[in-house]
């Protein structure tokens, strides 16, 4: 009896078709796309992939990517007919970035976001920015420090390489999320080439469809502060003619909203930052440091207060005050209708509190 | 306190709730599903002391040998087949629901093949005795426990969950909750259904001390699976999602060695969880089905096993042609209304333990 189990149990093993799963060399990894507008008005689309060739040794010098485009009337077209170009089968399991052009990110991006969330092979991890002037420039530069097949821009993107205090790191997930939720928006890094480097120093804030407003690097370094409690930045100022940098170690900001008074709501920010001075010439250890503090409190807060409003004017909400909103008032659906005459009226109370730890290894 | 019963309990809660629960009760968020949670936990903390208590009366005994105490042949076969065939048709859903997740994102597989596979194994499982199984159980969930609470702590304590989404939706906590969802968030709770064949092999008597404790670690991975789906996509954002807990999880890096997509062990995980879950679903429904034959039938092995395993054959044809026949849509709708109808069985399952709990009492005395 046994064997006549065994016997049967063979044989299911031998109508199972055994091409389902496709080896790894019949596979070639997808690891950065790249959406642009065309030229071609019967094909707006323009997709670029990023190939990942597999190589033997690990080599800097040499190029291991491939980089494919092709116009679609839709993105799924033009993916096909990127398919058509390839000899293996695209995988887009360890898909990294995601690059929109600047020509989409102006006219919509629901389109393109739409496709990367819906397909459940890409992972919800991976990192989004906005390539200009658009994305296949940003996608077919190759940097020299790249030792593993495009995974530069991995490395920039998600802090897991470099940590900048310009860059303003992106998920998927993320930029999904903020384009959904009611009281929060949308920002992407801003990619841009700089021979055989990637220039990544400045934020785009979009609404829910298309960009508003490209932030210039000072803003974007006050609005990374804001955006993150965990500082990686410097604050430059001037005392008594000499350049005084302080680099922050410790920060923690808080956003309180109040309005009992109808007329007059009132946002108020308190960041709170504990750094060392890194650079100045002059002797400053014996000195009341209490001068030095309150210098760059005042500069911070005019920077914090000029960015919080220049949101405001463009009706842009990315740090989510309006979700804050919704958080702390219990009246359900209502509170999304206040908030929108709410926030154009409100006023900004920033509060600054900067403490020197110390001096750095010299006095 | 018996550990094996605590563990039928637990088993139970985790699978559903990781494979079916989160996406029902996320899709009900703004009509009430963390009310149906509360008052779902209610009624199965009462259900569960309710059928312990009456169990204890009966040392030895499955619901098959308590029925053949108190009704005629007639009624006792016909309750016999409909919870069985209640039972086993839940095992069934959940295999049928992870193939068609597993499928989602392992596109090279058809459905039909993860769900053959998967009952090959779950059958051999089921058709074990009743000690193997438990003590399989245990060892399983000493394997996946622990990866799941890691995963679940790394989502917790993630950059990506957005507290403030979490806390908009206490707004609607105390929204009055439709009874299709209180009746889908009772189920983490169903897992007494095992008590009733287990309680053959070890006694299902529970310290009140553990109530607490089954109501801390079934609603515990119910509630973190929520709370990561809706602070990782928003309070609007999860609900344009198929699988929320699933994509959610997937936005997390966890870098631990040879996943960099944290969907996949935590895949792994419920596979392990599943198979263990389904077996000893259709275990229990098998003995229930098996409680209707005379016993001279239930001592011979050789014609106990060969019905076993033509049940199980008979479902596995029906679970692939159902899942092969109807979209995930379809099936969603057609789970909602089966979990209804699981709430009542189960409600007359606890009255008729309970109600011949008492009558063995009163006899006594």
């Amino acid at each position: 009896m046994k064997t006549i189990y065994l016997l049967v149990l063979c044989f299911t093993m031998a109508i199972q078709s055994g091409c389902a799963f496709k080896d790894i060399d019949k596979r070639i990894f997808v690891i950065a796309i790249g959406v642009d507008k065309s030229d071609d008005i019967n094909n707006p689309y323009r997709v670029t992939l990023k190939l990942a060739l597999p190589t033997q040794k690990l080599d800097p010098s040499v190029n291991n990517t491939q980089i494919i485009s092709e116009n679609s009337k839709t993105i799924t077209g033009a993916i096909g007919r990127i398919t058509a170009k390839t000899s293996k089968d695209l995988n887009y399991g360890l898909l990294e970035a995601c690059v929109l052009g600047e020509s989409i990110v102006n006219e919509n991006i629901n389109e393109p976001l739409n496709w990367l969330s819906r397909r459940f092979d890409i992972p919800m991890e991976g990192m989004v920015a906005l390539g200009k002037p658009n994305a296949e420039t940003v996608l077919k530069m190759k940097p020299r420090s790249e030792n593993y097949s495009g995974n530069a821009l991995f490395l920039s993107l998600s802090e897991s390489g470099s940590i900048s205090s310009f860059t303003v790191p992106e998920h998927l997930y993320d930029f999904y999320r903020r384009t959904t939720e009611k009281g929060v928006d949308p920002y992407l890094p801003v990619i841009e080439t700089e021979n055989e480097v990637y220039k990544i120093d400045t934020a785009a804030l979009l609404d829910k469809q298309k960009l508003k407003v490209i932030l210039t690097p000072d803003e974007t370094r006050v609005f990374k502060e804001l955006l993150q409690s965990y500082p990686h930045f410097e604050i430059t100022t001037k005392m008594v003619d000499q350049p005084f940098v302080l680099t922050i170690e410790q920060l923690k900001s808080r956003y309180t909203i109040y309005t009992h008074n109808k007329n007059k709501p009132i946002i108020h920010v308190t960041v709170q930052m504990r750094g060392i001075v890194e650079e100045f010439v002059n002797q400053l250890y014996e000195e009341n440091w209490t001068k030095f503090e309150k210098h760059v409190e005042q500069e911070e807060k005019t920077k914090i207060s000029s960015l919080l409003k220049k949101l405001q004017k463009n009706g842009i909400d990315p740090f989510g005050f309006g979700l804050l909103y919704r958080a702390t008032r219990h009246e359900g659906d209502k509170e999304w209708e206040q908030w929108q005459s709410i926030y154009p009226e409100a006023i900004f109370d920033v509060n600054v509190k900067v403490s020197i730890l110390g001096t750095g290894a010299i006095k | 306190m018996n550990r094996y019963v605590f563990y039928v309990l637990w088993c139970d809660g985790i699978t559903i709730s990781g494979l079916l629960l989160y996406n029902l009760l996320l899709d009900e968020r703004f009509s009430g599903s963390i009310m149906a949670i509360v008052i779902s936990a209610l009624s199965g903390m009462i259900f569960l002391v309710t059928i312990t208590k009456s169990l204890g009366h009966f040392p030895k005994q499955g619901l098959p040998e308590i029925l053949r105490m108190f009704l005629p042949a007639g009624a006792r076969v016909s309750l016999l087949i409909f919870f069985s065939i209640m039972t086993i048709t839940k095992g069934c859903i959940m295999i049928g629901y992870a193939s068609s997740f597993f499928n989602l994102y392992l596109i090279d597989v058809k459905t039909i093949t993860i769900i053959a596979f998967m009952f090959i194994t779950v059958s051999w499982g089921a058709t074990r005795s009743s000690k193997t199984i438990l003590s399989t159980l245990e060892l399983v969930l000493f394997i996946c426990i622990p990866i799941m609470y890691y995963i679940l702590t790394k989502a917790v304590f993630s950059q990506g969950i957005e507290w403030n989404s979490i806390k908009a939706m206490a707004d609607y906590a105390f929204t009055w909750p439709k009874w299709e969802t209180i009746a889908a968030a009772n189920s983490v709770f169903s897992g007494f259904v095992g008590l009733i064949i287990f309680n053959r092999v070890v006694p299902s008597k529970i310290k009140w001390k553990f109530i607490p404790l089954l109501l801390i670690v079934n609603l515990h991975i119910l509630v973190t699976g929520l709370l990561i789906s809706i602070g990782i996509h928003g309070t609007y954002g999860v609900g344009n999602y198929i699988a929320p807990t699933y994509s959610a999880l997937d936005s997390i890096g966890i870098m631990s060695g040879l996943f960099s997509r944290t969907i996949m062990p935590y895949f792994l995980i419920i596979l392990f969880l599943l198979l263990i879950y389904a077996a000893v679903t259709i275990h229990v429904g098998l003995e229930l089905l098996k409680g209707c034959f005379s016993m001279k039938f239930q001592t011979n092995p050789r014609k106990e096993q060969l019905l076993s395993w033509i049940i199980c054959g008979l479902f596995t044809v029906i679970t692939m042609i159902y899942f092969n026949t109807f979209t995930l849509k379809q099936i969603k709708y057609h789970t909602v209304n089966w979990f209804e109808l699981r709430f009542y069985t189960e409600f007359l399952m606890v009255a008729l333990i309970a109600l011949f709990a008492v009558m063995k009492w009163k006899r006594r005395v």
